[in-house]
């Protein structure tokens, strides 16, 4: 027996978009990883400069954005912890770094530093729901970044610890192209590990712990285990792709890390949809692309140069479009797409049977 | 002797800001059941406008303060009106994700609008230079500032508990369902529950504004009312005033005696400590579900 703290809340707990969503089997994944292949290919053959920079920038978020996807659209735990398991990641790869350790081990470590702490951060949530949950999460979010603060002031100071991004020997275009692939690679394996998750015992587990929290032991779902593993598997992930960052951008400096980063993934996987990985993928992409689309579409209506309001101009997009979403649409464009091809479906179907 | 002065001054000053941030958003919560992120920008726009109008000397500084009073009395009416009505009956977290993205886009207007540039502004009325309290050397607008914000926080809380408005007001957001048949115009309570928080929130902005250089970045000050509230009950309005001020007297210490950089992560780890260890709070009531 075990006593639960939670406001009294109306109907269910978190979303619950589609359930179709879990249908989301093998030949789907299989499908979404050779689009991936084929945008990375024409991107690393046809693309260059900043773009190709902004794509790899994409499929980074994109790592971070199906791990909160898990955890919050298909396990409906609300976390705004994003940010301090990116730093976390970030920084046990900058301390590997400096203490001369080789690249991959100082990935290896991060992810695994990065999984304790998620494991700390579910501890609250095993008797916590809802806004108590989030509210505990924005608490980790600040305690991991005193810690990352003082780490990096005794270090080097404000200016953040800065280096040599990886790949940069092959050049310019070489690096972008090289760190595609790298990120196509692991994007990949993520996205096969994650639908095997959610079509699998583990997915429907967590749908439920999502539904409905109090019935889910009736069913025989240990609520404890299976929440401590959604969270170890997501700051796992975000830590991963924190670690990746380090070496990708060559800079980290804990400004980076705010509240307004971690909301900016929750608009991601709000936007796109949740429950679905396409829905993460759509979202990030949206999210990461806006700050340079914005100035750009801009230019052309008016002509101004309002390049450097690109990122304040995307802020007030996503915000406004993750109000609307997460009230009127939760199952985000990745629904919306959905909806749009069982409308096509059906059109087909009736037409074949008017043909008597 | 004297770092325990300033401590308590540094903190009733903040104290009753958060009291006054924290009243208004339990009223807030009450009526929608989230808790609204977007109160930072709530607090600060009202400043930064003010700033704006009277260092240009157009507007008289009266007028001033209404109007930034108004502005987000109308502005927070809005947000519920448009965002958060709409949520009322679902879950919990759609309410707060919809106030997440409205801080986030109203953070980003802000960015636009007002720039990077700080900004700090005198209120008139208040004195300035220091005085001297046990001895001790302090602002003397800190002073009027800390004992003003407390003073009106109290009285809000007073009104709330004793007046007729205040009444139909907490009845209202207790249970909306018996309020309305006892004859409350629910919906109406729940616009001026707003709008109140709205206004309470902008006069902490004017006291803040006036007492620190601020910037964009400075709305987290008002994320800080939520430890508040949550240490007092996130339903009790007492709760909020007390929680307001505790925390601002254990930053005003922290400050002092630890450091400023500590301030963030010891009111943060209190906040986790108290979910932990006694959600509820120190005056509120909430549910606890024996499984």
């Amino acid at each position: 027996m075990s006593t639960v703290i939670e406001l009294v809340e109306p109907t269910g707990n978190v979303s619950s978009p589609a359930p179709r969503a879990a249908r989301m089997g093998g030949a789907t994944a299989g499908a979404g990883i050779l689009a991936l292949a084929a945008v990375t290919t024409y991107v690393t053959v046809f693309v260059t400069g900043t773009y190709a920079y902004l794509y790899n920038v994409t499929l980074l978020a994109a790592m971070g954005a199906i791990a909160l996807n898990l955890l919050m659209g298909t396990a409906g735990q609300m976390s705004l912890g994003n940010a301090a398991f990116l730093a976390v990641g970030a920084y046990v790869a900058v301390a590997a770094r400096e203490a001369g350790l080789p690249v991959w081990l100082g990935i290896c470590l991060a992810v695994v530093a990065a999984a304790a702490v998620g494991a700390l951060a579910a501890m609250p949530a095993l008797r916590l729901r809802g806004l108590y949950m989030a509210l505990a999460t924005l608490s980790v979010h600040f305690i991991v970044l005193y810690a990352a603060d003082s780490y990096q002031r005794s270090k080097v100071g404000v200016s953040g610890f800065v280096s040599t991004p990886y790949f940069t020997e092959r050049g310019l275009n070489g690096g972008q192209r090289a760190w595609s692939w790298t990120l196509f690679v692991i994007l990949s394996l993520l996205v096969i590990a994650a639908a095997r998750l959610m079509r699998g015992r583990t997915g429907r587990a967590w749908r439920m712990i999502r539904d409905n929290e109090e019935a889910a032991p009736i069913l025989g779902i240990p609520v404890l285990r299976y929440k401590l593993l959604v969270f170890v598997l997501s700051s796992a992930v975000i830590g991963l792709q924190g670690a990746l960052t380090v070496f990708f951008t060559g800079t980290v400096t804990v400004e980076n890390f705010t509240i307004a980063l971690a909301i900016q993934y929750l608009a991601m996987v709000i936007i796109g949809g949740l429950d679905s990985i396409l829905g993460a993928v759509i979202g990030a992409a949206f999210v990461s692309v806006l700050p340079t689309l914005v100035p750009e579409l801009l230019e052309h209506v008016t002509g101004e140069g309002m390049r450097q309001d690109g990122p304040a101009i995307a802020q007030i997009v996503y915000g406004l479009l993750l109000a609307y979403f997460v009230v009127a649409a939760r199952d985000g464009i990745a629904g919306l797409l959905r909806r749009l091809r069982r409308r096509a479906d059906v059109g087909r179907r009736w037409r074949t049977t008017e043909v008597v | 002797m004297g770092q325990l002065v300033v401590s308590i001054v540094g903190g009733l000053l903040l104290g009753g800001m958060y009291a006054l941030i924290g009243l208004g958003l339990v009223q807030a919560f009450r009526s929608t059941g989230t808790f609204n992120f977007a109160h930072g920008q709530l607090m600060l726009i009202p400043a930064f406008m003010f700033a704006g109008w009277t260092s240009s000397g157009a507007m008289p500084v009266g007028i001033a303060i209404a109007a930034a009073l108004l502005l987000s009395a109308v502005g927070a009416v809005a947000m519920f009106v448009v965002v958060l009505r709409p949520t009322i009956g679902l879950p919990h977290f759609v309410g707060f994700a919809a106030t997440l993205g409205v801080s986030i886009a109203l953070q980003g207007a802000m960015q636009l609008w007002f720039g990077s540039a700080p900004r700090r502004f005198e209120l008139p009325l208040i004195p300035d230079g220091r005085m001297e309290v046990l001895g001790v050397g302090v602002s003397k607008e800190a002073v009027v500032l800390a004992l003003g914000a407390n003073a009106v926080a109290l009285v809000v809380a007073l009104v709330m508990r004793y007046s007729d408005g205040g009444i139909r007001i907490r009845a209202a957001g207790q249970d909306a369902l018996l309020a309305s048949q006892g004859g409350i115009n629910v919906r109406r309570v729940y616009l001026y529950s707003w709008a109140l928080a709205g206004t309470l929130a902008a006069l902490a902005g004017l006291v803040y504004g006036s007492t620190n250089v601020f910037d964009t970045s400075s709305t987290s000050v008002a994320l800080v009312a939520a430890p508040a509230i949550v240490l007092g009950g996130l339903d009790s309005l007492e709760g909020a005033a007390v929680g307001g001020v505790v925390i601002g007297l254990i930053q005003g210490f922290t400050a002092s005696y630890i450091g400023g950089d500590a301030v963030t992560v010891v009111t943060y780890a209190l906040l986790l400590l108290v979910l932990l260890v006694y959600p509820a709070g120190l005056f509120g009531k909430t549910s606890m579900r024996r499984v």
